[in-house]
């Protein structure tokens, strides 16, 4: 695992890459995001459908 | 003059030497080294930087601050995963993955000081519910997490 703290208005285009309009925002391997602070069980959950992303239903 | 008043570094020198388990290095990497300029860089955000890291390092013998450059030292930013600058990594008994990107003013001063101890004592303050799942995940993981110094 790693975690980049990143100041985003020293870093803006990587901020404008991703949609940072709010913080905290957490973009997780790139295709996950969770915005704000959020309950432990639910940033784990983003973890790890980022990780696995669920399969759709019905397949 | 020092960024931190007297209470507040006797605060945090208590804090980690009450609470500190391993040494911990803070391996900052500024885009030049040694006074001189980049075109484009931002050179007091990275002087600022570096001196808060120097005056978090004078609050305890377990913590140690070495200075880099990104532009001279490319094998070493890229060993750390490090790309872009200022960059802090902050590495105790392992490296544990954590970088700091910019200037942890602010509240983000808080956030350093906690991922400090955090990396000394070698564990997350996160549930055992919490770990038990991330030491199951199949794939790794990359947070970024965006902040600001407010």
């Amino acid at each position: 695992m790693r975690a980049d703290i990143v100041e985003a208005s020293e870093f803006p285009t990587l901020a404008q890459q991703y949609n940072v309009y709010a913080v905290p925002k957490t973009v997780i391997n790139e295709t996950r995001e969770v915005t704000g602070a959020v309950p432990e069980p639910e940033f784990v959950k983003a973890v790890a459908d980022a990780v696995a992303p669920p399969a759709p239903a019905g397949a | 003059m020092p960024l931190l008043n007297d209470q507040d570094a006797a605060f945090l020198r208590r804090r980690f030497a009450e609470e500190m388990v391993h040494d911990v290095r803070l391996i900052f990497f500024a885009p030049s080294i040694g006074g001189l300029a980049l075109p484009g860089e931002d050179y007091e955000m990275v002087e600022y930087t570096r001196r808060i890291l120097k005056e978090v390092a004078g609050l305890s013998d377990r913590i140690t601050l070495e200075e880099h450059s990104l532009v001279s030292e490319p094998e070493l930013a890229a060993q750390y995963g490090i790309a872009r600058t200022p960059a802090t990594a902050i590495v105790g008994e392992q490296d544990f993955g954590v970088r700091f990107y910019g200037m942890p003013a602010g509240y983000e001063f808080v956030t350093l000081v906690d991922v400090v101890l955090d990396t000394s004592k070698g564990r997350a303050p996160v549930s055992p519910q919490t770990a038990e799942a991330l030491a199951a995940l199949p794939g790794d993981v990359h947070l970024q997490v965006f902040v600001t110094p407010t």
